[in-house]
């Protein structure tokens, strides 16, 4: 039983890692995008990781608010590169 | 035939340029990297700590598109190395093609309306014409 919903599942990957294939060579600039937007999901949950260790009491203020500038300086920086690739496809 | 260099930047046109870089290394024989440099300086003045950051995350952005682009030559067959720098984006490509005494460059020539700055702008004809004349090294642009 399980090694026919393994086939079935590998099958479903196989397309949908062929679809996205697709995508990407007709809009190469997606997977860009695409990766942009795991950064910021990372950093915003690497964000909500540190407040959760600063109420539990494994970091100090002076810790927590180094390391959450150093992510939000970063998330800044995402948006700074989104903000190129919006500009200029609106040229 | 020597070392086939792939000049990327994740745009419209990446996808052809890499596809035609390892279709000519495939069919060569020969060993192929793909090179990305990002370029900080298109927003100006920033603070220290907000200009590492951008630093650091386009060089993240650049080896993730570089990884993919290995991945995919990986299924055609072919080993690619990957290299990505900051600065200067013609003068790093120029250096690099110096430095590793490529025979080939491939680039693509990105649609107007989608270049990215980040990753460096310019013309990019007039840049392949100048490196033919100045380093020899054959340049192919991909449209």
């Amino acid at each position: 039983m399980w090694g026919g919903l393994r086939e079935d599942y590998r099958q479903d990957q196989r397309h949908f890692v062929e679809r996205m294939a697709e995508l990407f060579q007709d809009h190469a600039e997606l997977e860009r995008e695409m990766l942009l937007q795991a950064r910021r999901e990372a950093l915003q949950a690497e964000r909500s990781a540190l407040g959760d260790a600063l109420r539990r009491g494994l970091l100090s203020d002076h810790v927590y608010e180094e390391l959450v500038t150093d992510v939000d300086h970063r998330l800044e920086a995402l948006g700074l590169i989104q903000g190129t690739i919006v500009d200029s496809e609106v040229e | 035939m020597g070392l086939i260099v792939c000049a990327t930047r994740g745009g419209q046109a990446s996808h052809r340029t890499q596809k035609r870089a390892v279709v000519l290394a495939k069919e060569r024989g020969v060993e192929m990297i793909f090179l990305c440099v990002v370029d900080p300086s298109f927003v100006g003045p920033l603070n220290e700590r907000l200009a590492r950051a951008l630093d650091d995350e386009l060089r993240r952005l650049g080896r993730s598109l570089l990884n993919i682009a290995q991945a995919r030559a990986r299924e055609e067959g072919v080993v690619a190395r990957t290299v990505c720098l900051s600065g200067s984006v013609w003068e790093n490509v120029e250096g690099y093609l110096r430095q590793v005494s490529a025979s080939t460059l491939v680039i693509g020539l990105p649609k107007s309306s989608a270049t990215l700055q980040a990753f460096g702008s310019g013309d990019v004809a007039d840049f392949a014409e100048r490196l033919r004349r100045t380093t020899g090294v054959e340049v192919i642009v991909v449209e």
